[in-house]
């Protein structure tokens, strides 16, 4: 099958068209959700569709397409820019590449500040297939050495994130005494 | 006993009994010939019962239905729905695939026979007796039925017609039998299934037959005329208004409430009284006060002591209540013990506020058993009022109430005390002959009882204005002034506003000269001089002290608050939002997700954020804490800063609720609250697509506003007080209402009283702010309302809470 053909560039308005996460990637696409940064959108209304960056998605039936990576770029375009018209690849899908392609992206939190390294480790290791897991990072063992490694940090910083987690725990629920009374 | 009565049997010819069962078995009747036959064979198998077929003696049946015969009637009876006009044969052929073992001289079959015949002396009456044929049909049919309750009447039937031969036992038996069952049933032995009832049926039959009974028809009503419509009515009908009058809905109370339930009801809910006598004329019941015909006795007496109008002669001037007072002032101090004894009846009656009747019970029972006019421990005479509040149970509540008591004393001047001594006992004809000199001495022509007793309030509600205190200070039943319920109020704002109504009624008593200036001559003519009314200093000079500046009672002193005991202090609630607040957690810049819902830090954030913004609506708004409340987004309006809310359950509906203004901290905790949840939608909503956040519902008010997400079922619901109370839960275990009363005790002496009741939603019948006929607009409301709100949330020091985006 000729290439032009697996992937077309096309354009609609998200809000008419039915936009939803690939059931391969969704694993990593709530692993991202839990992980994201709390950063500022960018905010890209003012650019016209030749220049919005373009994003990958896959045919799924009549009017609704499946994404895969891109998380932060489309849940910008869901909450900011729902009604304007945004530029799209239209991809054969391969899920063994749709998979590797969405924990990039989770991998890739891990150079963001304010990140909880421990508990991002911990999860990619229970929920993301070794052998892909190897492959991204570029490794042939998956210890937290080579995590930090691949993240940039030092074991100390990390055990010192690990000790850190484990003792702070953020109380939401009133004390269920009246030791509150006198301020 | 006497003899059993003998039937005279009945003797037809063989063609009249073969007419009667034509009659019962029509021919188009499924089968009709062998079932004629097999009627004619049954009746006969007991000649004498209670009817005999002339020549004729042969006493078996020939032939009893088959198998199919019996299913080929049943089924085309109920295929042609003819139970009722076929219910012999129908009852024939259930019988035989019953009885079909037995042989044909068995109990059964000699009984059915029986049965027969006293259908056919039924049919033979030709009146409408026949109908009962039906149901002697159906009792057996049913009886018949496997697992039937009722297979005991067929047995009990056969049992009794065994028994003896003779209708009359054979009645008494059955008669014996019902009575029985009914008695049964109606004492619970047996379970009650109706038994008797059916029994009855054919008891009643048997009844007609033995002692020919004329059926009375029963009278139907048809198509709605009455059959009482001829009658020719004597009384006139007064055609009755068809205005819309108050409707009242009693709401279910719900278990989940831990609202004291007095304090729920009359909250809203004041006894009606119907004051029958009230019959205002056309013109009358047209103007805008008297528009609703269920008037209350009561409050129309206080509604029309409420206006001030000019021909009201209920009310008299306030001059007019001070020489009375004077008057009366004087005789207690003056006169002999008899007459002093009556006029201070009157005065405790118009400086206590209670009615006359009661003061005279006070007077005339012993000093321990006083309700109001009691003794203190030290010996001193004094006025208790006490407010009749919720009490407040909880042991770790009680100690950080604002209020420690719900009484308080006012002192009483020496002479009435000195009266009150001891009991005594004063005849109304005593008071009557008192008032009567009171009037012509001081042509006062109007004057009555009700005057007097009404002067404190006049007094109080008139020139000073303070309604609130005028029904403490004069004891009004909390059920009938339910701010009371809420208000815990200062003591010394009460005592301020009793010496100024004293002040204002004593204002031309001064003490009395003959003891204190009258033995020197010569100074007498000086003070007699500057006793001129221009020489104000001096008047106030020689004022009873006790009116111008009453003495301190002893129980007062530890009681900076009364009444309400909901209400914490300022500082211990202000600490409480603190708390909420600060676990909120706002400040966090990273939470985790955990690795599900129940650990998910950003879901108990969520909720921790409600349960602060639900407390701060409550004392901000102060609605009841209703499930659901304070319901639905569209119900804030931030461009007017009102919020409408309905939080009754009696009133309910669109027309009804109240409006509130929303203050700015409510304001911008709302919008603060309203684009968090934006954020936690977009943030929740993908990583939970089984329980998610309907934000766009909640923001198109098609759920409630304030929701809060549960463990178990996983999902986010509406808040409810009972939520919100196991949240608390130690932390504060409180009556759930308990921010009304905060708030309503900061309000207290803040605002004006006809503000805060329309607050709160205590306002007279027909005297709201709202009402079609107030004149009052919307935007004096809020801006009197407005900055003692701004004030309550300074005071409790709240802080708003905002989580931000990212750090």
């Amino acid at each position: 099958m000729p290439k032009q053909q697996s992937a077309r560039l096309h354009s609609f308005t998200p809000s008419h068209t039915t936009l939803t996460i690939h059931p391969k990637a969704s694993l990593a696409y709530k692993t991202w959700l839990k992980y994201r940064p709390k950063t500022s959108p960018i905010h890209l209304t003012g650019l016209d569709k030749y220049h919005r960056p373009l994003t990958r998605i896959i045919y799924h039936d009549k009017n609704h397409y499946f994404y895969f990576n891109n998380f932060e770029r489309m849940s910008n375009v869901f909450q900011y820019e729902i009604n304007i018209s945004q530029p799209f690849v239209i991809v054969i899908g391969n899920d063994q590449q749709i998979n590797k392609m969405a924990w990039a992206e989770v991998l890739r939190l891990c150079f963001y500040q304010n990140v909880d390294h421990t508990s991002l480790w911990n999860h990619l290791q229970e929920h993301c297939a070794q052998t892909t897991l190897k492959e991204l990072m570029g490794c042939d063992s998956l210890f937290k050495e080579d995590y930090c490694n691949f993240a940039g940090i030092s074991i100390d910083q990390y055990s010192y994130a690990q000790k850190l987690s484990n003792k702070e725990k953020v109380e939401f629920s009133v004390p269920q005494n009246t030791d509150w009374k006198n301020g | 006993m006497d003899k059993a009565k003998e039937w005279t049997v009945r003797n037809l010819e063989a063609i009249d009994v073969h007419r009667l069962i034509s009659l019962i078995v029509p021919h188009d009747s499924p089968l009709s010939a062998q079932m004629h036959k097999l009627i004619f064979d049954l009746i006969n198998l007991s000649p004498n019962y209670l009817m005999t077929t002339l020549n004729y003696s042969k006493a078996t049946i020939s032939t009893k239905l088959t198998n199919e015969e019996c299913d080929t009637i049943i089924r085309a009876v109920k295929s042609h729905k003819k139970s009722d006009i076929w219910s012999v044969s129908y009852m024939l052929a259930e019988f035989t695939e019953y009885y079909r073992q037995s042989p044909s001289t068995d109990k059964s079959w000699v009984f059915i026979g029986k049965y027969l015949q006293l259908i056919l002396l039924i049919v033979e009456r030709d009146d409408k007796h026949i109908n009962k044929i039906n149901n002697l049909g159906v009792r057996i049919r049913m009886a018949l039925r496997t697992n039937s309750s009722q297979t005991e009447i067929i047995d009990e039937l056969i049992k009794i017609h065994t028994l003896s031969g003779n209708i009359y036992e054979n009645f008494a038996d059955i008669e014996s039998y019902e009575q029985g069952m009914r008695h049964r049933e109606q004492t619970g032995l047996v379970k009650n299934i109706n038994l008797a009832k059916k029994v009855g049926e054919i008891r009643l039959a048997y009844e007609v037959v033995l002692e020919n009974k004329v059926y009375i028809e029963r009278r139907f009503r048809g198509k709605g005329q009455s059959v009482f419509i001829n009658k020719t009515r004597n009384e006139q009908a007064l055609p009755f208004t068809n205005e819309i009058t108050r409707r009242i809905r009693f709401p279910k109370l719900s278990s989940d409430n831990n609202v004291a339930k007095p304090e729920d009801l009359a909250d809203d809910n004041p006894l009606a009284l119907l004051d029958n006598k009230y019959n205002p004329s056309k013109k009358t019941a047209k103007s805008s006060q008297l528009q609703q015909y269920q008037v209350k006795t009561s409050y129309l007496h206080n509604k029309r002591n409420q206006f001030m109008f000019p021909s009201n002669t209920r009310l008299l001037t306030v001059s007019d209540y001070q020489s009375v007072f004077v008057k009366l002032w004087s005789i207690v101090s003056d006169e002999e013990q008899r007459v002093r004894r009556v006029a201070a009846i009157l005065l405790l009656s118009m400086i206590t506020g209670r009615s006359i009747q009661n003061v005279i019970k006070e007077a005339a029972t012993n000093k321990s058993q006083r309700k109001f006019l009691v003794e203190e421990d030290n010996g001193v005479i004094v006025i208790r009022n006490t407010i009749n509040v919720t009490v407040n149970q909880r042991d770790q509540i009680k100690p950080i109430t604002k209020s420690h008591s719900n009484n308080f004393s006012l002192p009483l001047p020496l002479p009435l005390s000195v009266i009150l001594a001891y009991k005594f006992e004063v005849e109304p004809t005593e008071i009557t002959q008192l008032l009567k000199t009171l009037r012509e001495s001081l042509s006062l022509p109007l004057l009555s009882n009700q005057h007097i007793e009404s002067a404190l309030a006049f007094i109080i509600t008139h020139r000073i204005s303070e309604p609130l205190h005028l029904d403490i200070i004069t004891g009004v039943e909390v059920e009938h002034s339910s701010p009371l319920y809420y208000t815990s109020i200062k003591t010394s704002s009460l005592f301020d506003i009793y010496q100024a109504a004293i002040k204002i009624l004593s204002n031309r008593c001064f003490e009395s000269l003959n003891s204190t200036n009258f033995y020197r001559i010569d100074k007498a003519q000086k003070v007699l001089e500057s006793l001129n009314p221009k020489n104000y200093k001096l008047w106030q000079a020689h004022r009873y002290p006790y009116f111008v500046d009453m003495p301190i009672v002893a129980s007062n002193i530890n009681k900076i608050y009364i009444g309400s005991e909901m209400a914490l202090n300022d500082q211990v609630c202000s600490n409480f939002f603190a708390l909420l607040a600060d676990h909120v957690h706002a400040d966090k810049r990273l939470l985790s997700h955990g690795t599900n819902a129940n650990e998910d830090e950003y879901i108990k954030q969520f909720n921790a954020y409600g349960l602060w913004l639900w407390h701060v609506i409550q004392i901000q708004t102060a609605i009841r804490p209703v499930n659901d409340a304070p319901g639905f987004l569209n119900q804030f309006n931030f461009s007017h800063d009102m919020y409408w809310v309905s939080d009754t359950s009696i009133r309910q509906g669109k027309d009804h609720g109240r409006l509130i203004p929303m203050n700015n901290f409510l304001k911008t905790a709302l919008k603060n609250y309203i684009n968090y949840i934006k954020h936690f939608a977009s943030v929740h909503n993908p990583l939970y697509p089984d329980h998610r956040l309907n934000i766009n519902k909640i923001l198109q008010s098609e759920e409630p506003f304030l929701q809060i997400f549960s463990l178990n079922p996983k999902k986010f619901m509406p808040i409810t007080p009972k939520r919100i109370r196991n949240t608390v839960g130690k932390a504060l275990p409180h009556q759930d209402n308990w921010l009304r009363h905060q708030l309503r005790s900061m309000l207290t002496n803040e605002v004006d009283e006809v503000y805060v009741c329309a607050l709160l939603g205590h306002e007279y019948a027909d005297q709201e702010i709202f009402h079609p006929m107030s004149s009052l607009s919307i935007n004096q409301y809020r801006t009197e309302l407005l900055p003692p709100l701004d004030r309550v949330a300074q005071k409790l020091d709240l802080q708003q809470v905002e989580i931000k985006r990212h750090g």
